[in-house]
């Protein structure tokens, strides 16, 4: 009798932990393509949107009132992603993401070499002539930063002052003017 | 009691045990995987590559991307200093030396949703280094965050330039966190 009371108990607790376990590592991920997925039909790939209200993309807004959001879901399978990068002087972040939301590379205002860049994202080590065709093609900048990702998609999250209207007016034409897209294009 | 039904039984309450264990260690009032400054709690692995499926599903779970903790530092309460829920009924002073990070900002937000009440570095009305701010349902003089339509109470501290502030490391054990005292209700 107590060894079928263990056994029931020892089952039950299994359950639990197998449970818990799928919860935590299958459900959020799921959650979260799910999400993607959405930005993805509205806005396609290897292109920067704006985060505006109402749209797919806001809904990784998360501090809209002090932030501007600008967004671009990226596949390398065909190739190396190139954003050329044109930020405000004031605070500014760019985040590459992977798709569970683990962080590949940041960079901020402080950090970047100048208001200009372009910043090269690449799934494996790249050949030395692809960096060298990559940099030399039309609409690079001369201050270049080669990222290697690890993974062929993710998302780029840009995210840039906006606590005033004289900061949101400055984040917005910057982001306007930033571009993302496969660097062969 | 019969196998099947057991075998039942078992199997539901190890799901709903499971289930419930794995959402609660996702909420910010998680001992395990949040870092505690009194009232305050933190992610600190928020955004990091190596973070673990606890932080990651807390963020993703709700479509987030985390900020990397190197960025910002973002603190988040749902207590007064005395432990004692926030709502919407009562008034509560924030108090907080002028933070020396470049950027900060205190919002409020709340389960029912809307956009959260958000008050800048830029926005803070303050004559010296100390800082005040009220949190009310009603308009109050100075610096005001109004509660309302808020279910569930909630204060979010962010500090920008998080790498500087975690190397200036912890004041008291509180990184200089504000203090939320309740100051009267209805």
């Amino acid at each position: 009798m107590t060894s079928t009371r263990s056994f029931w108990a020892l089952f039950t607790v299994l359950t639990a932990i197998a449970a818990h376990l799928c919860y935590i590592l299958f459900v959020p991920p799921q959650q979260f393509q799910t999400k993607l997925d959405a930005i993805h039909t509205e806005n396609g790939i290897n292109k920067l949107t704006l985060a505006a209200p109402g749209t797919a993309a806001a809904s990784i807004a998360e501090y809209p009132g002090e932030l501007i959001y600008a967004v671009c879901l990226f596949d390398l399978s065909t190739g190396p992603l190139r954003i050329n990068a044109r930020v405000p002087e004031q605070y500014w972040a760019l985040e590459v993401y992977n798709t569970r939301g683990g962080t590949i590379y940041t960079l901020n205002d402080k950090q970047a070499p100048r208001r200009q860049f372009s910043l090269y994202l690449y799934d494996d080590d790249p050949d030395p002539e692809a960096i060298v065709n990559a940099a030399n093609s039309v609409g690079s900048s001369i201050n270049s930063i080669t990222v290697l990702t690890g993974t062929q998609t993710g998302i780029v999250v840009i995210r840039s002052a906006a606590a005033n209207q004289l900061e949101t007016a400055r984040s917005a034409e910057a982001l306007q003017n930033t571009s993302c897209s496969l660097a062969t294009s | 009691m019969n196998p099947s039904v057991r075998f039942a039984v078992s199997v539901l309450v190890g799901v709903t045990v499971g289930i419930v264990s794995a959402r609660y260690m996702t909420t910010e009032q998680s001992p395990f995987f949040t870092e505690q400054y009194g009232n305050w709690n933190n992610w600190p692995v928020a955004g990091n590559p190596a973070n673990n499926p606890y932080t990651q599903a807390k963020f993703i779970a709700n479509g987030q991307l985390p900020e990397h903790f190197s960025e910002v530092l973002t603190f988040y309460r749902s207590q007064d200093d005395e432990g004692d829920k926030l709502t919407e009924d009562c008034t509560y002073l924030m108090s907080i030396n002028r933070p020396t990070a470049r950027r900060w900002s205190i919002s409020l937000t709340g389960n029912s949703g809307g956009s959260p009440q958000l008050m800048t570095q830029d926005d803070i009305i303050s004559m010296g280094d100390k800082v005040t701010v009220l949190l009310s349902a009603s308009p109050q003089p100075g610096n005001w965050l109004r509660m309302s339509n808020t279910d569930d109470p909630r204060v979010v501290f962010r500090l920008y330039d998080g790498d500087t502030i975690t190397a200036q490391g912890p004041t008291g054990g509180t990184l200089g966190l504000p203090s939320l005292t309740r100051v009267s209700c209805s």
